[in-house]
């Protein structure tokens, strides 16, 4: 019985060890980054471009191709990684100097961004800024936009048309506004549009049509268009047209059950697994009947002594 | 294989009081290098949990798995743990059915080791994913058609039965346990009471536990089958070179034998010296199971050879790359080593019936199961750096795979867990079944209970 005492305050011991290792190693993730300290002369530098349009624009698109799969698309550190809320108190209290200087050196995970020029980095660090801005700081104005198919003799031409919409409701083309036009995929929208596109003094962006996007079994496609300006509420709008190539349902991907979801299991798949299956845990069950009446009949052998 | 139905043993005639005492004996003896063996293990299992807690904690990151190799030592060690565990079916239900009695002292050493490996075997697959706690998503909403499923279930259901092959044997067994481990502690006495369920030895009781025992080595058949069988298949119904070939079902079922039958040589060697089980685990025994594996090696090898021939011989682009890298390159050294030590120097040596005594056996065992363990590795890790489509942009440590600290505490504790199921169950139950034993040495009565 000692030994058993002693065993057991041993379990108690590996087991409070393991309780507490998990308790440290959880709290130490649950912890945010640690402090990042910058030199008071980087902190002290002005920033010198203005958080206008063009610098937001710029920024923005610089921030979606470099910063955005960490630090996530509205800034909050939700990206692929673990990364610092860019619109935090503490990360927005620091000045535009540091945050450049930051930018300059990396840290870990986080590269150093040195290779690009400055005033790429200011209009990055403008348009973090602008990330934690609350809505009704700015006035935001409405947009429609439709779509236009022409189709010539060998040439397909899309038409975006921007309308900005006054409070009356009356409608007037808008210019220079960005519009991203795409055609809808399995897994997305597939970019058919440069990445500069803004619209022309009568609200127009006019795009030759790829000839080499597969559509459905009709050639059918989903033409999507939106407005991508921070002035304006998002609008979009989504067209159906039989522009693709025609991609003709084969039986390789249509019925070859083996590759589908369970709505496709082949029958005899589906029988022979479930009978296979079933039938060994019946003779297992049938081999615990047997062990069942070796016990009973230990029971009445052990009365009858 | 030329076996002598009914082989007593060299070292003359015993009772049947001898025999039981004989073997009932080391379940007595605690001794001092036991405690420690038994410490050692719970303490590299403890090191493995936390590093488990901390792969848990922190995600899969912690391991050497990248984009390129997306399996790496985890699931090299379940293939080695279910094939070990192959081992049960081979000794208790083949051999058996072959009537081949030399081996009936050896089935329970086997049928421990496949319940340490097949446990094991499922823990590894846990191991290796990021969200064990979604593991019922695979009975719940798995794809019928997907391996994965079916291992599951196979993977499950081979546990259980080798849990019932090791039990049912065991009843008489434990029944003399009840009666005589009078001084056994309390814990201990009461497994016995549970366990051997109103044992009598009546001649109904027989009956019936015979066709159970019958009935289960027939069924352990198939489902050993199936469990390697879908194992490769896991690998073999991908488009991968090095994987998709049509005879990896038989190549690994070969190559299970193999390595469960090293573990088998082993741990003989291991309880005869310990357990002082000369008398029962003979010279005879250790000759007869050494030409087994010598069976399985040459088996094996004639896979091995159709596995690496034929693709070498065509030298496909992707195979040529893979084999190239295997036969070669980068991976050649330990190719080549598990090939020749693991493999083609054991059967050589092992013709020879010097080499098939208990010591240089076991030493010769310790290198296939090693091979065993490496070949699986090769098998598992390599494939992964030939996809079919180039990974691009990606930093250079993806391109190799070098096992981490973490992957290798978790591994070792793997280990130590299926050893530690192994000794926990020889410090309960007798390694060699007494009254198989009895019966084989021609005491043909029927042991009532002794009260």
């Amino acid at each position: 019985m000692v030994k058993m005492n002693h065993m057991k305050s041993g379990i108690f011991k590996i087991g409070s060890l393991l309780a507490a290792f998990l308790f440290v190693s959880f709290f130490g993730f649950a912890q945010d980054f640690a402090p990042w300290p910058v030199p008071d002369e980087a902190s002290v530098v002005k920033n010198p471009v203005e958080a206008n349009k063009t610098s937001l624009e710029a920024g923005k698109s610089l921030y979606t191709l470099q910063c955005k799969a960490c630090h996530g698309e509205t800034g909050r550190g939700d990206g692929l990684i673990k990364a610092a809320s860019l619109v935090s108190e503490n990360f927005q209290s620091q000045t535009d100097g540091a945050i450049l200087w930051k930018l300059h050196q990396g840290r870990g995970q986080m590269p150093s961004f040195k290779a690009l020029p400055d005033d790429q980095l200011w209009n990055v660090i403008n348009y973090v800024r602008s990330l934690s801005k609350k809505p009704e700081d700015i006035i935001m104005k409405n947009a429609v936009v439709s779509l236009f198919f022409n189709e010539k003799a060998e040439q397909k031409e899309l038409t975006a048309k921007v309308e900005q919409v006054n409070d009356n409701g009356e409608k007037l083309p808008a210019q220079g506004i960005k519009v991203n036009v795409g055609v809808q995929k399995y897994f997305g929208i597939l970019p058919i549009s440069s990445t500069s596109n803004y619209t022309s003094e009568n609200g127009e962006i006019n795009i030759v049509f790829p000839n080499n996007i597969i559509g459905d079994e009709n050639g059918e496609l989903t033409i999507i268009a939106s407005v991508d300006d921070m002035e304006f509420n998002p609008a979009r709008v989504s067209e159906n047209i039989s522009w693709g190539q025609i991609n003709p349902k084969d039986y390789w991907s249509e019925r070859r059950a083996l590759w589908k979801n369970n709505d496709y299991i082949p029958l005899w798949l589906l029988i022979s697994f479930t009978v296979g299956a079933i039938s060994v845990w019946l003779v297992i069950m049938y081999v615990a009947l047997l062990v069942r009446k070796i016990k009973i009949e230990g029971d009445k052998s052990g009365l009858s002594d | 294989m030329s076996a002598t139905p009914n082989s007593t043993s060299e070292s003359g005639n015993k009772t049947y009081e001898q025999i039981r005492e004989d073997l009932i004996r080391p379940l007595h003896n605690n001794s001092f290098w036991n405690q420690v063996w038994i410490r050692f293990l719970i303490i590299v299992i403890v090191l493995g949990a936390v590093a488990y807690g901390h792969q848990l904690i922190k995600g899969l990151g912690l391991t050497a798995m990248r984009d390129y190799s997306a399996w790496g030592m985890y699931i090299s060690n379940f293939v080695f743990w279910v094939a070990v565990s192959l081992i049960g079916s081979l000794i208790s239900a083949i051999l058996k059915l072959l009537t081949q009695n030399w081996a009936n002292p050896i089935s329970r050493i086997s049928e421990m080791i496949a319940l340490g490996a097949i446990t094991m075997a499922g823990a590894s697959i846990v191991i290796d994913m990021g969200r064990p706690d979604r593991v019922l998503n695979i009975p719940l909403h798995g794809r019928i058609q997907s391996p994965i499923v079916w291992d599951f279930f196979v993977v499950n259901t081979y546990l259980v039965i080798s849990a019932i092959l090791l039990y049912l044997p065991l009843i008489p067994d434990i029944a003399i346990l009840r009666d005589r481990m009078t001084k056994a502690p309390k814990w201990q006495r009461k497994i016995y009471e549970v366990l051997s369920i109103g044992w009598q030895g009546t001649q109904e009781q027989w009956r019936l536990l015979k066709k159970s025992i019958r009935i289960m080595i027939i069924l352990i058949l198939p489902v050993a089958f199936s469990i390697h069988t879908v194992t490769s298949w896991l690998f073999a119904v991908t488009l991968r070179t090095g994987w998709h070939s049509t005879i990896f079902g038989p190549y690994f079922v070969a190559g299970a034998f193999v390595a469960g039958s090293a573990a088998v040589v082993i741990a003989m060697y291991v309880f005869r010296k310990r357990l002082k089980l000369q008398d029962y685990l003979t010279d005879h025994h250790f000759n007869m199971m050494n030409k087994l594996v010598v069976l399985t090696l040459l088996i094996y090898l004639y896979f091995n050879i159709n596995e690496y021939l034929v693709p070498g011989y065509s030298w496909k682009r992707l195979d040529g790359d893979h084999l190239q890298e295997l036969l070669m390159g980068h991976e050649a050294p330990l190719f080549w080593m598990t090939q020749i030590l693991g493999m083609v120097l054991p059967i050589i040596l092992l013709l020879f019936k010097p080499m098939r005594k208990p010591l240089p056996s076991m030493v010769i065992a310790l290198f296939v199961l090693i091979g065993a363990w490496i070949k699986r590795f090769l098998i598992v890790i390599p494939t992964q750096f030939h996809p079919q489509f180039p990974i691009q942009n990606v930093p250079e440590h993806f391109t190799h795979y070098i096992p981490t600290y973490t992957e290798i505490a978790v591994s070792l504790a793997t280990l130590a867990g299926a050893l530690l199921i192994i000794t926990m169950l020889v410090r309960v139950f007798p390694v060699v079944p007494i009254w198989e034993e009895a019966h084989d040495r021609g005491i043909h009565k029927i042991f009532k209970a002794e009260k």
